[in-house]
Order: C-alpha cells, then structure tokens, then sequence
C-alpha cells in the first residue's frame, strides 16, 4: 500500500508538473517580430519618393491631370518599389500660403482601402517644369480680362513726328516687341476696322474689353470717315476735337489702355480719303490740324465730361529725365535696355490727375516727375466715388525720335506679365507628394 | 511517510505556481511592455535637406532662365536668391507643425553660369542653417551644390555633335533625351535665334556622351547649344567662343593710302562699310545671344596681336534708325551692331567673348580715346582731326586743318528743308565713332512731291577725316500727283580746290575728270564714286560705294537717265532726279548712303600723282574671311 501510495504521490507530481508546463507554454508566446522591431514607414517612404523621383519622373506626374496614364505607370513603379505586405496612399497637395487653407489634395493612388492601425508617411516637395526651364512670357490677360494688344496699322493715315518710321513700319517694329506679351495681337489695318472696334465690334472674335490701343502715327490720330467723323461724333462745326472726345469716351467704356508713343498726343487727325486735300503744313496729305484742343477733348471724355473745346496748351518742357526707379527695375526683369535719359518737350501736368479723375496712387511713373511736369506716364481713371479702372492713357511726351523700348517698357510695367513662371510659392509651380505607408500580415 | 507524500505534492504544487506565475509575468512583460516609438529627427532633417536641394537645384536653374534675357548679373542673382527664399517658406508650409526656419548663408552661397564656350557650365553653392523648433531641433547646418557642366567634344562629323555632359562631383548624366538638347538656329527672316531640339534622340554613352543630330540650318562648324536637365538647371555651351575675320587687302592699291573704314557687324554676320555689305569669302555666321559686356575685340597689326577700341550701337527698324550705346547689361540681339575701325595695316580681326557670367565689360568698349572734344550743346564734335559744326538749317561744316567743307541736306524741287526740330545726339563722346541724326521738313510742304518724310543719320568715325552719311526718303502712296523736278539728298561745298570726279574706270583705276558738269549713268560709263575738290593738299569731297553709286541712278529708267553727280567749280551736288523730272505716286523708300571727306595734308580722295588716295576704300573695300575657333 505504502508503495502504491508512493506511486500515486509521484504520479500526481509530475500531472501537476507537467499541467504547470502545458499551462506555462500558453502563456510563452513571443511578439511578433514587427512589434519588437519595427519597420521605419517613415524613411521607407522617404527612400521610395527619393527613387520614384531619381529620374524626375514623379515631378513630371504630379503635375499631369489625374486621368494621364502616366498616373497608371506611378502606381505600377510604386507597387514594385515596396513589400507586398504594405499597403500604401500616395497623394499628391497644391501647398497654398497666406491663406487659412493650406493644402488641396490634387490626386490620390492607393492600393487599399485603409492603411490599418498603424501608418506614417513622408513627403515630398516636386516642382513644375515650367518654373524654371524656359523664359515663357505670360499672356497680359491670362489672369483677369482683356490681353488683346491694337496696333493702328492703318494704311489710310499718315503719321507725324515718328522720324525714320512711317506708322506702318512702326507697327511692325511694335509688334515684333510686345506682341509675345499679350494673349491676342492685332493690326488694325485701316481706319474702317478702327471704326469697327470703336463700335464695340471685335475684328477676330478677339476680348475688346480693357485691350490696349497703339497709336503708331504719332502726334495724329486716325480717324475713320462716316459716323466717327460727322458731326456732334467727330465733327462740332469747326473742329475735330469732337473725334478726341469720343474716342475717350470709347476708352472709358471698354476700359481700354489708349497709347500715345510721342510728341503732342491727338493734334491731328489722319485719313487719306476724309482729307486728300488737306495737309499738316509739313506736306503731310490726309491729315487734318485738331491742336490742343484734341488732347484736352479726349481727357474729359475719359472722365465722362461734356465736350468743349479748349485750345489751351497744356504740355511742358521739362528737357531732360530720367527713367523711374520702377522703370529701372523692368529694364532688367524684361531685358529691354532704352536709355536712362530721355529729352521731353511734351510733359503732361500733373493738374491733370484731379481735373480728370485719374488718381496719382494709380498712376505708373515711366520718367521721374520734373516738378509739375510728368514727362511719361500711364494714367488710370476712376471716376469720383468709383473704385475700378475706367480707361486708361499711356503717354510718353518726349521728343522725337521714338523709341519703341520705351513705349513697352512702359506697357510692361503697367501691366507686369511675368516673364518667368518663378515665384515658387506661385499657384502651380511646386506641390508636396505625401506617401503614407502601413504594414499588414506577416509576422 | 503520508506526510512526506503530501510534502510532495504541495512542493510540486508551489514549483507549478511558481512556474506558471513566472511564464506568466514574464512573457506578460515582454508582450505588453510599450516599445518606444523611434525618433523621426533622422527623417524630418532628411526630408528638410532634401527639399532644400530641390529648390536649390531649380534656383540655379531660375538664376540660368534670367540670364537669357539679362546680362546683370547681379539682379540675376537677385532675383534667384528670392526665388530661393520663397522656396524656403514653401518647404515651412509643407510641416508647420515642425516650426521650421531657415536663414541662408549669403556669403557662403553663390550661384555662377560660364556659357557660349566649349567648356560651359552652370553652379552654385548654398549654405543654410534652420531650426525646427517644433521637433526641438536647433542650427541645423545644411550645404549643397549643383553643378551642370557641358563639354564640346571636336568632332570630325559634319552631321552630329558630340558632347559629354556631367552634374555634380563630376558624375555623368546619362538619362537625356532630345528634349533636353536645344541648338540655337539662326532666323535670318525673323533675323532672331530660334531653338530647335534634335528630331532624334541622341545616342548615350555611361561617360555621359552623347552624339547628337546637328539639325538643318545649324552651322555643324559652328553652333551652340543649350542643354537642360530634369533640375531645370540650363546650360548653354558654343563650338566656338571667338569669330576670326581674316582681311584680304588690295596691296597694291592700299600701299600708299592710310585709310580708315568703320566696319559695322550685324547680328547676322554680315558686314558693312558705308552702307554696302562687305564680301565674305565665307558663310556669315551670326552672332549668338552672347552678353555685351562679355565681348572684346583684337586685331593683329604687323604680326601684333592687340585688343582695340570699338563700340556695341542700339538700332532700331531693321539698322535704320539709330538709338545710342548699348547698355552693357544687354544681351545681343537685332537690334545691336558692333562696330570698330580698320586699316590696311589690319590683317586679322578676332571678335571674342569672356563666358563668365560676371564678365567685366572691357574698357575698350566704353572708354572715350578719340571724342573728348565733343560740345553737344555748341552744336560741335570732333574726333581730334575733324570738326563738325551744326549751323541753323542742319547745316554740316567740316573742318580739317584749313580745309573746310559746307553740307547742306535734302532739297527737293528747289526748296530746301527746314528743321524744327534740332539734330539729336544719339551718341556723342562715342568709343569709335559719334552719331547724329535729324528729321529734314519742308514748311508747307514740296510744291509738287506731297506725302514724303526724310531722315538724315551722320557718322564721325575715330581716326578718319571722313564723316559718314545715310540719307533716306520716305515716300508714300499718295493720292495726289508727286512730279520731282530735282532731288539734291546733299550738296558740299568746299573751302578751295577745282574738280575732279570719276568718270568711269580703266584697268580698274578711275578714269578722272576734272571738268564741271554733270555726270550720270551714261552708256558704259556709270562709275561715278567720288568727287573732290582738290588744291594741292587741301580739299573735300564725297565718296560711295557701288551699291550707293547705283542708287544714284535709282530713278533712272531704261530710256531716262536723271541721276547724276552734278559737279561745280568748288561744289559737289548728289542729284537721283535732276536731268528729267520723275512722276510717281507709290511708296518708295529709298537711301544714299556714302562720306564727306575734308583734307588738309591728310590723304585725299584721290592723289594724281600716284593714283592712291581713300577713292580705293569705296571701290576696292577688303574681303574678309571668317572663322571660328573655341
């Protein structure tokens, strides 16, 4: 019995030894690898956007549209970069700064639905191509209205006081230089294509409001026979004046900038049909003697004022100045080099500013004020109690010769195209690339 | 012994507790024991190091884009290192929650471009140091470079270029296409360089070389080309960094004249003296769009090799209407011309370019040597051996020595101009030469020739005794009759002397009369260069060239001949319409170009005594050579 009971005591000891064991190894279950050492998503995704971008080619798809197959590729290079046992969300963000929102999501690539419990990503800062690699003008127009450049090419005026050039030639020259600049350029090749335009008529389906008109022939203007020309339009019985004062009726009412390249702007008419017979007294045909009544008509139609006529001479002659600090800076940015110094006989007053509503805080300085005289200048008007531009008057009262430089220069720093898609921060030109990473099965 | 049974199994029973209490806690620690998230510094600072040379790379690429439309490059470099900071706020607004700031190193960052040579390169160097405060992580110290540098590698193929292209620390690029390749093609319609890439892709080599297709219409002895990699950083790399002109001079006929001819270059690689192209030999070969300030000239002078004088001239409407020096933050283009003196001593002249963007303009460029006597507002320049003075009505007295020479301007039926507006001054105390030009009116106009305008442009050259002139009429359609009777561009009168004019050639050498009267294309005998007024050593005259002969004669049809040079006992009258008048309506735009000379001991026009004189620069004008050379 004794023996037995031994036997039944040992027995018991090892059942309770070994359940202790079996119910021990229960409890012995290690962590799964990841948990004791896991995989760094963070520099896995770093390291992949680094090699999806070896060659540029993530750069050059965060800017494609979301249905280019180049998206397809992207994802196909990425599934290939990374485990099988990571799921991923790539998503590309425009990078907005001063406002309260900072990031819109552009497009997203992922291959599951949710990253899991665990994820973490990183990103990455791609740039447009067209930031840097090229001088691509933009397009006066391109952002806001208008963009549409005149050139009065009007084979039926003459010009005066554009030594060298005749206006066509002008033309030409104006439009080799300004017209990368603007979204639509055209000659106005006549002045019944002028009267077109005048009625609000576009010639080629073009943007007629807030366009920019070039007057090429100088100290005249054309001016188109029929309804432009008749009396209480263009005509008060006596003088052409009246045509001055629609034509800045006409600016004020499209918004146009109305360009006046040098001299005395509007002291004559021009039309070779309307005026065979009559000349400047330079032996000019086709052009009709306004004076200074022409330049003070169209100040008060741009300022919606009734016509009158005054011949009151209003221009000075400051001599020499100098181009504007600002006109300095566009020289460079705009790689357009006129000389610094000008000589001007034709300054406008700076009296003008009040008279006719075209405030001094809007107005661009070309040349250096000489005391009350505003050598050249772009003029905007905005009538009393208003707050937007209505019209606007570029004129560089200098003397002849002119220089074609200064006249786009001058359109160039009232208008301001950028020449390089540059600033960084710019809408479009750079966008972060977040890959976020997270890891299922797999011990 | 029951006792010590039951001692056993309690024993075993607390061994089992103890064990399975043990496993329990242990494995229960292991398995629930937090694991410390890892630090993310690593990553953050990679992440910010590498945006950082992201914009960098792009930076030295902006600094590249605005080097094309400028040659400051200091605002360049302003304009990049904005670019750069704006970049910067970018990669802040990327992480806010980092806190980052940055502040760059101006002084240890620089951005640096040498082009238009065979070796060509673009770089720069940043050094920035940024906290991001919000990881806690102060005066991080980052630098970077990004370089990308051309090799033109001489090739014995006319069909491709061969070029080996690197980046930073020297390591090949080998992963462009012809997207990345530009040569610069010259559009001598649109008279402006156009860039072309390839039509197909080029063949790489892992040293980063590349053969390229040369496409057509680019010079494969002479070409540029602009190459761009995936950082944006540009690069613009030329066969060629010098154009050697090699001058074929008469020796016979230049032996005994010591003359001066102002040789003005055009962009497209053409070459003239008073107004007529001079004859290459070769092909013209334009001139890239190179900085102003980066050109210098040499020429070679009995063997010597030496840099000169000369000066870079802004022109408007096709080298028409002239504007004055060129800023020297220019980038050549048509509207540029470069122009400099050479005798017939001269037997090379090399046009050559610093490639380095912070290039010095050189002294010979700018240094007035020959125009410190010029009064502008006396109506007075002088080059030291010549004087003009601008008398009322444009009119032009040259002085040398005792000798002078009255020019009066633009008179047409008889009635001559008037000028209210006063000659302006588009280049005075000029390099190598002074220009001056003015508008010619009629006050009411010309009885019978309505609707013309008029502009004359006078040149007075470093060295010489001659002042130049380019006289144009514009006529327009007009409606009314236009009936010329007489057309008189110019007329001199000089100081002393009796006439002697070409009257055709024999064996090459004027035959000369020296009768008055009035010379014009008659029969055969067309050449009519010059005309003199000569008293021993003293005199003036006008010459021109062929080209300028013919347009004597521009009114002249087959069966009447009204141009003519009309010589006087001590005046010179340049007549196109004088000996029938001439009817016409249309547009006709027309020039006489050619020069006043003045002598007072000086060489004359032409010397009887042994048949020299400076009659052989209009007629016999050198032919040049040109080439290129890295």
């Amino acid at each position: 019995l004794v023996k037995m009971m031994r036997t039944i005591e040992v027995f018991l000891v090892i059942m309770i030894i070994t359940a202790a064991f079996i119910i021990s190894s229960f409890y012995a279950v290690l962590p799964q690898p990841r948990q004791v050492s896991p995989l760094n998503l963070r520099r896995l995704a770093l390291t992949t956007l680094q090699t999806l971008d070896g060659n540029y080619d993530l750069s050059g798809t965060a800017f494609k549209s979301p249905g280019d197959p180049a998206w397809g590729q992207l994802q196909i290079a990425l599934s290939a970069c990374l485990p099988p046992s990571i799921v991923y969300n790539l998503t590309v963000y425009e990078v907005l700064s001063g406002g309260t929102q900072l990031y819109t999501s552009i497009h997203s690539i992922s291959n599951a639905e949710s990253l899991g419990v665990s994820s973490d990503a990183s990103s990455y800062l791609v740039a447009s191509s067209n930031v840097t690699f090229s001088v691509i003008p933009e397009k006066i127009g391109e952002r806001g209205g208008g963009g549409t450049l005149y050139i009065l090419n009007c084979s039926d005026a003459n010009g005066w006081w554009i030594t060298g050039y005749t206006g066509q030639s002008l033309a030409g020259d104006l439009y080799k230089l300004l017209s990368p600049y603007f979204k639509t350029t055209i000659m106005i090749q006549n002045t019944a294509q002028l009267a077109k335009i005048l009625n609000g008529t576009s010639i080629q389906g073009e943007t007629l409001r807030n366009a920019t008109v070039i007057n090429t022939v100088g100290e005249a203007v054309p001016i188109p026979s029929g309804y432009y020309a008749s009396l209480g339009v263009g005509y008060d019985g006596s003088s052409y004046a009246r045509y001055c004062h629609t034509l800045g009726q006409r600016v004020r009412q499209y918004n146009w900038t109305w360009v006046s390249i040098v001299g005395y702007p509007l002291y004559y008419v021009s039309n070779t049909g309307l005026f065979s017979n009559e000349q400047n007294t330079w032996g000019i045909y086709g052009m009709k003697h306004v004076g200074p009544a022409g330049l003070n008509a169209f100040l008060r139609g741009l300022d919606n004022q009734a016509y009158s006529y005054n011949t009151n001479w209003i221009t000075g002659e400051p001599g020499v100045v100098y181009l504007s600090p600002e006109a300095l800076y566009y020289c460079n940015y705009y790689g357009i080099y006129p000389s610094p110094y000008q000589t001007s006989t034709r300054a406008l007053p700076d009296s003008i500013l009040t008279t006719y509503h075209l405030p001094q805080s809007s107005v661009t300085y070309i040349f250096n004020k000489v005391g009350n005289w505003i050598p050249g200048a772009v003029y905007r008007h905005i009538a009393a109690g208003d707050n937007k531009i209505t019209g606007s008057f570029f004129a560089l009262g200098l003397t002849r010769t002119p220089d074609i430089r200064l006249t786009g220069l001058g359109l160039l720093c009232a208008f301001k195209p950028r020449l390089y898609r540059s600033e960084y921060t710019a809408t479009g030109t750079s966008r972060l690339v977040v890959l976020q990473l997270g890891q299922v099965g797999g011990v | 012994l029951n006792r010590k049974g039951q001692f056993s199994i309690i024993a075993a029973l607390l061994v089992a507790v103890i064990l399975i209490s043990t496993v329990i806690v242990t494995y229960s620690t292991i398995r629930n024991s937090p694991i410390p998230d890892q630090p993310q510094v690593l990553s953050a600072i990679d992440e910010t190091n590498f945006a950082i040379k992201q914009i960098f790379g792009f930076t030295v690429g902006y600094y590249g884009s605005v080097l094309k439309v400028t040659g400051n490059s200091s605002y360049a470099r302003m304009l990049a290192l904005n670019y750069l900071y704006s970049g910067l706020v970018n990669i802040a607004n990327m992480h806010p929650e980092w806190g980052p700031s940055f502040k760059v190193n101006e002084s240890k960052t620089d951005l640096h471009t040498y082009w238009f040579t065979k070796t060509s390169y673009s770089t720069g160097n940043l050094a920035v140091t940024y906290n991001l405060t919000g990881l806690g992580i102060y005066r991080i110290t980052y630098q970077t470079s990004c370089k990308l540098s051309i090799q033109i590698i001489k090739t014995n193929s006319t069909t491709q270029a061969c070029l080996n292209v690197s980046k930073d620390e020297n390591e090949p690029v080998i992963n462009l296409g012809k997207q990345n390749f530009k040569f610069y093609c010259y559009r001598s319609a649109k008279s402006a360089w156009e860039l072309i890439n390839p039509s197909t892709d080029p063949v790489a080599f892992a040293n980063g070389t590349y053969l390229i297709d040369i496409p057509s219409g680019v010079d494969p002895y002479a070409y540029v080309i602009q190459v761009e990699d995936s950082r944006g950083i540009i690069v613009s790399a030329s066969s060629f960094s010098r154009y050697t002109c090699t001058l074929a001079w008469n020796s016979t006929l230049y032996a005994a004249t010591d003359a001066t001819i102002v040789v003005e270059l055009l962009q497209n690689g053409m070459m003239r003296w008073l107004g007529q192209n001079l004859q290459l030999t070769t092909q013209s070969k334009p001139i890239p769009p190179i900085p102003v300030k980066a050109i210098h000239v040499n020429q070679t002078v009995n063997s010597l090799n030496r840099e000169v004088p000369f000066q870079i001239e802004d022109w408007a409407s096709d080298y028409k209407i002239p504007l004055g020096l060129t800023s020297n933050a220019s980038v050549f283009s048509s509207t540029n011309m470069l122009v400099f003196l050479v005798n017939s001593k001269v037997s090379k002249v090399t046009i050559w370019w610093n490639g380095s963007d912070t290039a010095k303009q050189t002294p010979y460029a700018y240094t007035n040597r020959y125009f410190k006597g010029d009064n502008p507002s006396a109506g007075r320049l002088t080059n030291g051996i010549v004087t003009l003075q601008f008398g009322s009505g444009f009119t032009v007295t040259s002085t040398v020595g005792t000798s002078t020479s009255t020019a009066n301007f633009m008179r047409i039926n008889n009635q001559d101009s008037t000028y209210g507006s006063g000659q302006a001054y588009a280049i005075h105390h000029g390099i190598v030469r002074d220009i001056v030009h003015t508008e010619a009116e009629w006050s009411n106009g010309i009885t019978g020739c309505p609707n013309v305008y008029s502009h004359i442009v006078l040149t007075l050259p470093a060295n010489a005794t001659y002042y130049t002139y380019q006289l144009r009429l514009m006529f327009m359609n007009s409606q009314l009759d236009r009936t010329i009777t007489s057309l008189r561009p110019i007329r001199i009168t000089a100081s002393t002397g009796s006439p002697q004019t070409e009257n055709g050639t024999v064996s090459g050498y004027p035959t000369v009369s020296s009768s008055t009267g009035t010379f014009y294309n008659f029969s055969s005998t067309w050449q009519h260069h010059w005309s003199q007024s000569i008293s021993g050593t003293k005199g003036a005259g006008i010459m021109f060239t062929d080209e300028a002969n013919k347009m004597l004669y521009v009114f002249d049809s087959s069966t009447t001949k009204t141009g003519a040079l009309k010589v006087g006992t001590q005046t010179i009258e340049l007549l196109p319409i004088t000996r029938s008048s001439i009817s016409f309506t249309s547009a006709k735009d027309v020039t006489w170009y050619g020069a006043v000379v003045t002598f007072d001991g000086t060489t004359p026009i032409y010397n009887s005594s042994n048949k020299s004189g400076l009659w052989v620069t209009v007629e016999y004008s050198p032919t040049i050579t040109v080439t290129t050379q890295s």
